[in-house]
């Protein structure tokens, strides 16, 4: 018995050894070249990898899913992906890591620079401000996003007068209707005055300071600008439509749904959402595309602007071993049959200029809403976001300190503070 | 064989041989990574720049953050409230599947069931059935009394999260259902022959027979209620939007676990070195609770073998 186990032992040891061997040397004679791609499975179905793998024999794309804490952890032990996802708006953030590759030089012998829109500039850092300096990303898609939809039978039954196509709401306007129009029973929300897209609630508020001219960041994005009283402002309101209002899904009012299926059936009247909501209102079977209005941005100050505060675009890491591969798919997916794709679907506008003609205008509601971001676009702006943060942390440190305010455990104003100063913490750890 | 002298015995080197693989394996996926981890502790690594030693100032900054303090406290909390919950129901319930009754495969099969239900799908069937609006539980409410109406998921989210927890306590039944038919018939008999109700007989002789199951389960308890992190972030955190990423999700104050805290250090805030100081802290609250626990409960666990 001794003399088998001595034998079964020997034996596992060579196949081990002669499996690691045939695989090192497959790997080192094998002309395939892999690159690992970070993508949305709802976005990129494996049809669009596999018709691009089966357009270039030699190129493998390995595939991991969209996760942004699998993206920190690839990125922390040194090996992120070729190709991943980020919102513009954060990207100084990337590029000021030095993760991001400048894809500017390539761009100019793809493209026509000039065919690009102003939102593509949110993935341009020179250091200092977000907007100028290099490319190094382009976004998939985009909407001005503080436009926002209405119910109109929802504003007639709170008495509410119609939005103007033309002419924005002003932010009081714009508060008073939101309160209006939401409606309570049995002390339950029958439907929220508003949605919002969580994921990129920063983006409001920095849109409404830029109708001050005021930024969310001071200081070169070194600290929160929580001592302008237009900031603190801000973030009171919002903090106030959550707890006094019930105006939107908050922690004090959780939704069962999104707001996508919730605004599909009634049960939240305005939409503060910009272009890429369009067919979910489409698809909606409860209530017809015709029933909703698609108005401006509405101001906080006195001037008119509308901004991306999301951006969602594919950058190539700075580390990437194979970048001609990379940049093959890049090409493939950011600028080619798969742009006009995402064009033809409307759910958002495309990168390029020239793939207006794409989006589509079959319906009524179609052709009105891309009329009324043609009236909103001589007021886009380029977000100012830090750059020694992640977007995301921004969020979720808002979550963390906030939550307890609302639910009572601790005032306002100390919660306000303990996020600022979070945030300033961890900036200036970076810094560091 | 011999070995400068001593001579080792086959048996020796047969348990070394059989073990070691696991041996290997624990120091490179459990000792150099806690190694690792306690290393980070001490620095302040973000994940992407080089680290930096800051010494002990992680684990002191830690006890002036309330949030922090905050969740060592609801993961305690938690944990004692869930144990007793859990384990007292299926110690009941696993009572009664230990009987003759008719049907008993049947219901212990389904008792079983919720067990083998993933995370995800539980949390998801929980709160739909919690839904102030549409859940069945306020349904059922509702068609009592139009005013009855229970926000669980808001107003008592720890109570929300270990309903899902007892639910799913098909796991220790099985444990308890075994310990119960391990009894010695003549035990039993002997006790209902002098007499003993069948309540007697449960607080009297089986339970006591038992305690070490019960103690080995109130351990895996704490080391599984301290490790609670998706259940919590899922089911009680504010809004559904399909876009929140899991790091933004923000559970109430009852339901912040230590971990939940750790996770959102790590990969929200970039705090590596917090997040492993915190997770160490964690460790040994864990160790302290188990060993005051064995400590105190010696006395009362029966062993067969000592």
């Amino acid at each position: 018995m001794k003399r088998i186990y001595q034998i079964v032992l020997i034996a596992l040891l060579i196949a081990v050894m002669l499996t690691a061997t045939l695989a090192f040397t497959s790997c080192k004679t094998n002309k395939e070249v892999t690159i690992t791609l970070m993508r949305d499975a709802a976005e990129m179905p494996d049809t669009v990898i596999a018709a691009f793998e089966a357009a270039n024999p030699g190129i493998k794309v390995n595939v991991v899913e969209n996760d942004a804490a699998k993206l920190m952890a690839m990125v922390s032990s040194g090996n992120p992906p070729d190709i991943f996802r980020i919102n513009a708006i954060g990207s100084p953030y990337w590029i000021n890591k030095g993760l991001l590759m400048d894809l500017t030089p390539y761009l100019e012998k793809t493209i026509d620079m000039k065919d690009l829109f102003l939102v593509n500039d949110m993935f341009r850092w020179d250091g200092k401000t977000q907007g100028q300096g290099p490319y190094y990303g382009i976004v998939k898609d985009w909407s001005l996003d503080y436009m926002y939809y209405y119910n109109k039978d929802a504003l007639k039954e709170a008495g509410v007068p119609i939005p103007s196509d033309d002419t924005p709401l002003t932010y009081t306007e714009f508060t008073d209707m939101i309160n209006k129009v939401t409606v309570y029973k049995d002390g339950k929300v029958e439907r929220y005055g508003f949605g919002f897209t969580d994921d990129e609630w920063n983006g409001y508020f920095m849109s409404m300071l830029a109708s001050k001219g005021k930024t969310l960041f001071k200081e070169n994005g070194t600290k929160l600008n929580i001592d302008d009283p237009d900031v603190k402002a801000l973030f009171k309101w919002w903090f106030d439509e959550a707890k006094t209002y019930h105006a939107m899904h908050n922690p004090l009012d959780p939704a069962s749904d999104w707001d996508g299926p919730l605004l599909q059936v009634g049960r939240v009247a305005i939409m503060w959402d910009g272009y890429w909501f369009g067919p979910l209102i489409n698809e909606g079977t409860t209530i017809s595309p015709d029933s909703f209005g698609f108005a401006p941005a509405p101001m906080y100050g006195d001037k008119r602007v509308n901004a991306t505060g999301g951006g969602t675009g594919y950058v190539i890491s700075k580390g990437t071993k194979n970048f001609d591969a990379a940049w093959k798919f890049y090409q493939y997916w950011m600028l080619g049959d798969e742009a006009i794709a995402r064009a033809k679907s409307g759910w958002g506008l495309p990168a390029l200029k020239s793939n207006m003609k794409y989006v589509p205008q079959e319906t009524a509601f179609d052709k009105y809403r891309l009329a009324q971001v043609n009236k909103e676009l001589p007021y886009q702006v380029v977000l100012q976001f830090t750059p020694y943060l992640r977007d995301s942390a921004m969020i979720s440190v808002y979550n963390q300190q906030m939550e307890p305010a609302l639910k009572g455990t601790i005032e306002f104003e100390a919660a306000l503070k303990n996020f600022a100063d979070a945030l300033d913490a961890m900036i200036a750890k970076e810094i560091k | 064989m011999l070995f400068k002298g001593i001579r080792i015995k086959h048996e020796t080197k047969m348990f070394y041989m059989f073990i070691g693989f696991w041996i290997v394996m624990f120091i490179f996926m459990n000792v150099i990574p806690m190694a690792y981890s306690f290393y980070f502790s001490l620095t302040n690594y973000d994940g992407l720049s080089k680290p930096v030693f800051v010494g002990f100032s992680n684990y002191l900054n830690l006890l002036k953050d309330y949030r922090f303090t905050g969740s060592i406290l609801q993961t305690i909390i938690f944990t004692f409230f869930n144990i007793v919950a859990t384990l007292t129901i299926s110690l009941f319930v696993a009572n009664l599947l230990s009987r003759k009754i008719k049907g008993q495969g049947f219901f212990r099969s389904v008792l079983f069931l919720p067990y083998a239900v993933p995370v995800i799908a539980t949390v998801f069937i929980w709160k739909t059935l919690l839904n102030r609006e549409s859940g069945l539980v306020n349904l059922i409410l509702g068609s009592i009394n139009s005013s009855l109406s229970l926000n669980l998921l808001v107003n008592y989210p720890m109570a929300a999260l270990i309903s899902v927890f007892v639910w799913q306590l098909g796991g220790s039944m099985i444990i308890f259902l075994a310990g119960f038919q391990n009894i010695p018939r003549a035990l039993v008999e002997a006790a209902e022959i002098d007499g003993a109700s069948p309540l007697a007989i449960l607080i009297r002789i089986k339970i006591p027979l038992l305690t070490p199951l019960i103690m080995y389960q109130i351990i895996v308890g704490i080391m599984l209620s301290f490790s609670v992190i998706v259940q919590p972030i899922l089911l009680t955190s504010s809004p559904g939007s399909a876009f929140t990423a899991f790091l933004s999700q923000q559970p109430p104050s009852q339901n912040f676990f230590t971990l939940i805290y750790v996770f959102q250090q790590a990969f929200t805030n970039q705090n590596f070195g917090t997040a492993m100081a915190a997770s160490w802290y964690m460790l040994l609250i864990m160790i302290v609770i188990s060993l005051i626990f064995i400590r105190l409960t010696r006395r009362f666990v029966f062993y067969e073998y000592e």
